[in-house]
């Protein structure tokens, strides 16, 4: 069996599955306020027993939940760096060439870091526990106000989810024309940067030019299945929110609000 | 049976294009008939297989399919529930990885109520032979098996009318095999079934063969006829079926033969009787 994708929908019977799409969006949005407004050590250290909360009442596996997290170590390193080096010059330990790490650097480096890995490994809770046209519903409701300014909600939720799904896809195709790439002689592992750039570019047209017939052949896949964009004349009725929604989102807006006094 | 669906004079070129990609094609087809249409590449086969699900608008000539007119713009949407259509990469046709979700998608445009659906979508498993499936990820099933829950995407909306077009040109012969089996049991179950390919072999077990070339149908009649007309095939750009070829070939080094074989078992009876 091929890797599952990371961030794909598991079907499976938790609390956090049950939850209506749009209270778990809504809740996402909170919490993303709350991390983004941590400051202390401790308030981490409650982020993280939070996060692995979420992933045991999902039922899910810590590897799922984190995996896209943890590939991203490179990624991670460089915004240590980055930060580390060049926040704060102003009062270095060190100073060399345009080099300047400082404590504050180091601080803000770990800082950054530790909200991203949190907000990954939350957001894919909230993929894997929700089928992706929930998803896509959940995206349209809570943009439906913006239909009084003319936005088109239910399209953009549409193209969003469909973009999302076509990820593995995309990379498994990308996947098949290196490999006969690499058989008719390019070099993508040759440490010479330049053969890669020349091995790479001829790589980015047949890829893209598929994901253009690919769309082009799925809209009219959805359009022969009676998909009419946003002139659904239908008015859609999305369900109403039960005590466990609720319930949800007050939790979530009080651990936010909380957050967000202390700093 | 009267005609469920009847092409006039259809001519349809694509902007940007000077080639007309229908150039007056005819035919009409009867309520709960198997008709496979062959052609070679840029022949026109899918021009027409969208005109028959509205997803192209008619330029000129007449349409009716499932009784409705189809150049009333109102029919639009009636045409496109009562006709289904399943497209050659079944990575192209999925709404949702979810089963259940993507099998979802037809009948809530076309407004089934909520409650119905779920039925829907364990009878049309059913129909393709993949009960059970509902919640699996699109991304882990084979070629075949894809393309059957294309199918089942198509049947949840229970259309009278079928059109495969080329649904098969992107598989392993066992998966090949599984979608050909799941088209003939649809078309015993009642539908009206299109299949369109140019792999020849696929239209033996048809109904009616209809060819067409440049645009325009060439012939239509029983598998029979058109498969072992060589000078008909050839003028499609077609290829004859292997047993056929092979009892031409013997012929003309003078070997007599009762019959021309169409299928690689009439092809064996022949030799046994021979012997
Ligand atoms: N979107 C388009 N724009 C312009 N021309 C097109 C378009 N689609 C098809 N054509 C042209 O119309 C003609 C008929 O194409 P069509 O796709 O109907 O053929 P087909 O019989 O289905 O071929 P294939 O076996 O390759 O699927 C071709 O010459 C093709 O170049
Ligand atoms: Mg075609």
């Amino acid at each position: 069996m091929r890797q599952l994708p990371v961030g794909l929908y598991q079907p499976a019977d938790s609390v956090i599955h049950r939850l209506s799409g749009s209270a778990k969006l809504l809740c996402m949005l909170l919490l993303l306020i709350g991390v983004v407004n941590t400051t202390t050590l401790p308030g981490y250290g409650i982020w993280v027993l939070l996060t692995a909360l979420l992933i045991r009442l999902a039922r899910i596996s810590p590897g799922t939940a984190l995996g896209s997290a943890v590939r991203l170590k490179w990624f991670f390193g460089v915004i240590l760096f980055m930060n580390l080096c060049f926040y704060q010059p102003e009062d270095p330990w060190v100073r060399w060439w345009i080099f300047s790490p400082s404590y504050a650097g180091l601080i803000q480096g770990i800082q950054v870091v530790a909200r991203v890995f949190l907000l990954l490994a939350m957001s894919n809770v909230l993929m894997v526990s929700t089928a992706p046209l929930v998803m896509t519903d959940a995206m349209e409701r809570l943009l439906s106000p913006l239909r009084l300014i003319g936005v088109p909600a239910g399209l953009i939720a549409m193209i969003l989810s469909v973009a999302i799904q076509f990820i593995p896809t995309l990379f498994e195709e990308t996947d098949n024309i290196r490999k006969a790439q690499t058989a008719r002689g390019a070099r993508f592992d040759s440490p010479r940067l330049w053969d890669k750039a020349k091995a790479v570019l001829p790589l980015l047209v047949p890829v893209f030019l598929a994901a253009f017939k690919r769309a082009d052949e799925l809209s009219m896949a959805m359009e022969a299945r009676g998909y009419r964009g946003d002139t659904q004349s239908r008015k859609k009725k999305y369900p109403p929110f039960q005590t466990a929604d609720w319930l949800a989102l007050l939790l979530c807006a009080a651990v936010a609000a909380a957050f967000v006094m202390i700093r | 049976m009267p005609d469920v669906i009847r092409a006039e004079k259809l001519v349809y070129s694509y902007s940007g294009n000077d080639r007309r990609s229908l150039n007056g094609f005819s035919l009409s087809v009867r309520q709960g008939e198997f008709l496979a249409l062959l052609g070679h590449n840029g022949s026109g086969k899918s021009t027409l297989a969208r005109h028959l699900n509205a997803l192209l608008e008619v330029q000129q000539g007449e349409l009716t399919v499932a009784f409705l007119n189809a150049k009333d713009p109102g029919n639009v949407w009636k045409i496109r529930e009562r006709t289904g259509m399943v497209f050659q990469n079944p990575d192209n046709q999925f709404v949702s990885s979810v089963v259940g979700e993507d099998l979802a998608f037809g009948p809530r445009n076309f407004g089934v109520p909520e409650e119905e659906i779920p039925g829907r979508i364990r009878r049309a498993l059913a129909a393709v032979d993949m009960s059970g499936y509902e919640t699996h990820s699109t991304h882990l099933l084979s070629g075949g098996q894809k393309q059957r829950i294309a199918i089942a995407g198509v049947l949840a909306s229970e259309p009278d009318i079928l059109i495969f077009d080329e649904v098969t040109s992107m598989l392993d012969p066992e998966g090949r095999r599984d979608v050909l089996d799941t088209v003939a049991r649809l078309h015993e179950e009642g539908k009206t079934v299109i299949l369109i390919s140019h792999y020849i072999e696929e239209a033996v077990g048809a109904d009616r063969v209809a060819l067409i070339h440049d645009g325009q149908l060439l012939a239509a009649g029983t598998p029979r006829e058109m498969l072992t007309d060589l000078d008909l095939l050839r003028r499609t750009g077609l290829t004859p079926p292997v047993p056929v070829r092979l009892y031409y070939d013997l012929r003309s080094r003078g070997l007599q033969l009762p019959f021309c074989p169409l299928t690689c078992e009439e092809l064996e009876d022949l030799l046994c009787r021979l012997n």
